[in-house]
């Protein structure tokens, strides 16, 4: 007897609009009835609405059948503009399309896929494009190692005369743009073209390296005892053009040209050649018969 | 890209969970089944306000509709004792003078509000009180009353199989058993 008096308490839930149309039109059974009235006993929302719907019983049947929420969804419509698209709110209430459901799932994946293997190309491109980049920027310092490689080492023998030097013009040039600011420019030019016609007469004419300091005079007296008429030594001259002092065009990129001859120098011991010393790459060439 | 939910998934959301996707993401879809699950109960109501049953299916619309708005503005915590009290409150300001207060309104500074009973009282009493004092406190109802709840309670009948035996109306059948219930509960939480 206790167990059931203790339920008289218990809590369910309310009457949906089946069994409440049931219920009004006496369509339940004696135990669905029985569990419906166990409901109504404690639920004043589900109470005071039977009394209502009981109040017009034929007429109410009918209504519950009729009720539908599309004056809603009209209204909705024409009220609140509807944000978030979704399928299914387009789609009748009672009417469930799984295959639907189905098809927009596998668009999305595909979408998903394909917009991770654009982002995929995206990135590729941007490293290369970064790569190509970095190329582009040369720096200053591998033209000068350029110049100073392309000058072969020239380690001459001692007795022999040194090699002439090749004179990498197209570097020097290089370097010298590099190094030239505009306002020096057109200086700088002038400077590039009297280098370039030294550096051709290099070429041509074998040079004689001297000690700078020794006199003429070391040669001509043996040669005057043997024969008086021996000729004077030889000093083999280079006609050159009057060097115009150079201002040191090149103060950190060093460029490689040859060591002006000893006569040029003593020709003109005021004006220093333009003589830059290579950076660090090789090793100097050597000229022989300097010490 | 947000997920939709499918319409199998609406009917397992309770009517809080309808609420806030219908207020915060405007999902027009969860309102709907909000009205599906209480539209008949809310007819029911008006049809105790109003005369005539097409009156009463036209006064459950504009119900609704004005809800749709009010509902945004408002904070609800549970929404069938809720709705329970805005209809009654629109039907009274609506309906015909015809309509009566239904017995569990209490009158406050406010004016009347309508309020749902609910079990919660039954929660604060222990299992061991409850075995002890049910059958005695049922003793103790009115004869009327305790006739009417042991028989829809210990014998499983129905209104109707009672109002047979008893020679009452089913209408007071149902009187007797919620007033028999009231007074059940107040005797079991005197003696608690």
């Amino acid at each position: 007897m206790n167990e059931r008096l203790r339920h008289i308490f218990d809590y369910s839930t309310c009457l949906n609009r089946r069994q409440m149309r049931q219920y009004v039109a006496a369509q339940m059974s004696s135990e669905e009835r029985h569990a419906a009235e166990v409901h109504l006993n404690t639920c004043q929302f589900c109470s005071e609405a039977l009394d209502g719907l009981m109040a017009s019983k034929g007429v109410s049947v009918k209504l519950m059948e009729d009720l539908n929420a599309s004056f809603i969804k009209e209204h909705l419509e024409l009220t609140v503009p509807h944000v978030q698209v979704n399928s299914i709110a387009a789609a009748p209430i009672q009417k469930t399309s799984a295959s639907q459901h189905k098809t927009i799932q596998s668009n999305k994946r595909i979408i998903i896929l394909v917009g991770g293997v654009l982002s995929a190309f995206a990135v590729m491109w941007y490293i290369e494009f970064l790569k190509d980049a970095n190329r582009h920027k040369a720096p200053i310092e591998p033209a000068i190692y350029q110049s100073a490689a392309a000058a072969p080492p020239t380690v001459a023998p001692k007795k022999t005369a040194p090699k002439p030097v090749k004179q990498p013009v197209s570097n020097v040039a290089a370097t010298v743009k590099y190094s030239t600011t505009d306002n020096k420019s057109k200086k700088e030019e002038k400077e590039k073209a009297v280098a370039l016609t030294h550096a051709k007469e290099v070429k041509k004419e074998p040079i004689v390296t001297k000690k700078l300091t020794e006199p003429k005079k070391v040669i001509a007296p043996a040669i005057a005892k043997s024969t008086p008429k021996a000729t004077p030594a030889k000093v083999t001259t280079i006609a050159t053009k009057p060097i115009v002092p150079a201002k040191s065009i090149v103060p950190a990129a060093a460029t490689n040209t040859a060591k002006p001859p000893a006569s040029t120098q003593a020709a003109a011991p005021a004006a220093p050649a333009i003589v830059t010393k290579p950076a660090v790459i090789g090793p100097p060439p050597m000229d022989t018969n300097m010490h | 890209m947000k997920q939709t939910t499918p319409p199998s998934d609406y009917k397992k959301l309770s009517d809080e969970e309808l609420l806030y996707r219908y207020v915060h993401r405007n999902e027009h879809i969860a309102i709907t089944y909000i009205y599906e699950r209480y539209a008949h109960l809310v007819l029911g109501i008006c049809m105790k306000y109003v005369k005539s049953a097409e009156a009463a299916r036209n006064l459950s619309m504009q119900l609704f509709i004005s809800m749709l708005e009010d509902i945004k503005k408002t904070e609800i915590d549970e929404f069938k004792p809720w709705l329970y009290a805005y209809t009654k409150k629109y039907c009274a300001a609506k309906g015909t003078a015809e309509n009566k207060l239904a017995d569990n309104t209490k009158t406050t500074k406010t004016g009347t509000e309508f309020v749902l009973d609910n079990n919660e009282w039954y929660s604060h009493l222990s299992e061991e009180h409850l075995t002890e004092n049910i059958e005695r406190a049922v003793q103790l109802l009115k004869p009327e009353y305790r006739l009417c709840i042991e028989m829809f309670y210990l014998q499983g009948l129905t209104y109707e199989e009672i109002a047979k035996k008893t020679n009452y109306k089913v209408s007071q059948v149902r009187t007797y058993l919620q007033a028999g219930r009231k007074q059940l509960k107040e005797k079991l939480e005197e003696g608690a």
